[in-house]
């Protein structure tokens, strides 16, 4: 943006005066009595013009902070999270060394979109913003959820796959090999069957909509046979049966949002999914229960409803942020 | 008029040749295939405003590569201040809230701050913007960042430098 404000002004001023100039703006804003400092460096900028222009141009940009609002915290705040982040992918970058600075551009790519640049990276099945469909070799059929990734081994005698990352569901065709499927506190396994896993920092959830599957969750020496019909939250320490009739993991595979009588903010948690900002209620409406089968593609539509069936209405602050709150 | 004319023809069958192995050179890399055509044809708009380079383009695709390379770059920072901006945004009570247009304005000052401030050390930044923000006088910046007065005052005129070759860089 610079450079077309000064777009007149591009004459090339050598680098030692620029560091002259630089170094007087420094001194003085350094010193706490820089009267005399001033007036030695308004004898510098006399001198030639090519002092007085560097001087000039060094103020210019000075400007472009002090224009700053109100907010300035905000703003510093924001760039340095921003710097660590970066930092951290690069650095992350080196301790895997994935060769090449096309890859290191391609993860810093992906981090930007959530954080996710080595699973991204390392997997066989990928999505980014939409949900993605792919044929396994082994013919079963894959669902990824938006933001989802997938490692996947198979051979002749074994069958391995590893939700990395978001969630999938699984119809898992028939073969000589049950297939193995690796989660966070846990494997499962399954000859034949339709599955949904979802895998978050802290714990996985697994539900069995055909067929069965058997689970063995880390540190457990039995497996755990779980039915169709059957949904299991698996974190470090237990293993819990869900109630899933208030929200339907798996329509998202259809593209629809399916839930009963769940309350708003478990409800705007799960949307927020597929929202690209950030979904907020007001706090005296997080206990209220919400009902609805919705079309995951109009988002405006579902936050419109589900305000107008409690009784509130949606503010949106931002494009990518909006709040529920009552009216 | 000649060799603008040739430059047009060369630009032509540097596009013809390459533009679609840019597409899928860039469709590995990032997130999503719409974006690879945009970022595709921004590199190739770089190449329109310096026709003179052209014709001294030795190996055209690594070339290409690394300007897309450059912008790819560019955009997931951006994205990745987009979403830190908008989590900041999120801590402040509503009272506070900037309205729509403020943030926007708010924005792009950041993206142009970023810019000039690329390829810093965080400590160096951290020092120039406690100074060029808060406003506060180099001695605190010292105590603050438990460093000597000398170190803040090599942090803010290396951050200027930076400012400065950002804004008025030298071919």
């Amino acid at each position: 943006m610079n450079q077309q404000q000064h777009s007149a002004d591009t004459q090339p001023i050598d680098e030692a005066i620029v560091h002259q100039a630089i170094n007087w703006h420094v001194q003085i804003e350094s010193s706490e009595s820089p009267l005399s400092t001033i007036n030695a460096c308004n004898q510098w900028r006399a001198q030639n013009p090519d002092h007085e222009l560097a001087w000039q141009r060094l103020t210019r940009i000075n400007q472009t902070f002090s224009n700053t609002p109100t907010t300035s915290t905000l703003v510093k705040h924001t760039l340095i999270k921003t710097d660590a982040d970066y930092q951290d992918v690069t650095r992350r970058q080196a301790i895997k060394r994935v060769a090449g600075s096309a890859l290191a551009v391609g993860a810093v790519a992906l981090v930007a979109q959530r954080q996710g640049a080595l699973e991204h990276l390392q997997a066989d099945y990928a999505s980014s913003s939409n949900a993605r469909f792919h044929i396994l070799e082994d013919n079963s059929e894959l669902w990824l959820n938006r933001d989802s990734t997938v490692e996947v081994a198979f051979s002749p005698l074994r069958r391995d796959l590893a939700l990395t990352r978001g969630e999938m569901t699984l119809s898992v065709a028939k073969a000589r090999s049950p297939l193995h499927i690796d989660m966070p506190f846990g494997q499962l396994k399954t000859a034949s069957s339709k599955i949904f896993v979802r895998r978050t920092n802290n714990h996985a959830i697994v539900q069995v909509s055909q067929g069965k599957a058997s689970l063995l969750a880390k540190g457990s020496k039995h497996r755990l046979t779980i039915e169709a019909g059957k949904t299991y939250r698996v974190d470090a320490h237990r293993v819990e049966s869900l109630n899933s009739n208030t929200f339907d993991y798996t329509s998202w595979v259809d593209g629809i949002f399916s839930v009963r009588n769940m309350p708003m903010k478990s409800f705007l948690q799960e949307l927020s999914r597929y929202y690209p900002g950030y979904l907020k209620c007001d706090s005296q409406l997080d206990n209220t229960l919400v009902s609805g089968v919705y079309q995951l593609a109009d988002m405006d539509t579902i936050l419109k409803t589900i305000a107008l069936s409690a009784g509130a209405k949606v503010r949106y602050l931002t494009r990518f942020w909006a709040t529920i709150s009552p009216n | 008029m000649a060799s603008k004319f040739d430059a047009n023809a060369g630009l032509n069958k540097l596009y013809q040749e390459h533009h679609q192995w840019l597409v899928r050179w860039i469709a590995r890399r990032s997130p999503n295939w719409d974006c690879a055509q945009d970022l595709a044809q921004d590199t190739f708009i770089r190449l329109l405003n310096r026709p003179q380079v052209i014709e001294t383009i030795q190996s055209p695709r690594s070339w290409l590569a690394k300007i897309a390379g450059n912008l790819l770059v560019d955009q997931a920072r951006r994205q990745l201040l987009e979403k830190n901006y908008l989590a900041m945004l999120a801590t402040l009570p509503e009272a506070e809230q900037p309205s729509c247009e403020e943030q926007w304005l708010v924005f792009s000052l950041l993206t142009q701050i970023d810019k000039l401030l690329n390829g810093l050390r965080p400590i160096e930044k951290q020092a120039f913007l406690m100074a060029r923000l808060d406003g506060l006088s180099y001695r605190v910046i010292a105590t603050e960042l438990s460093v000597s007065l000398s170190s803040v005052e090599k942090y803010v005129a290396k951050a200027m430098l930076a400012c400065y070759k950002a804004s008025y860089p030298q071919e």
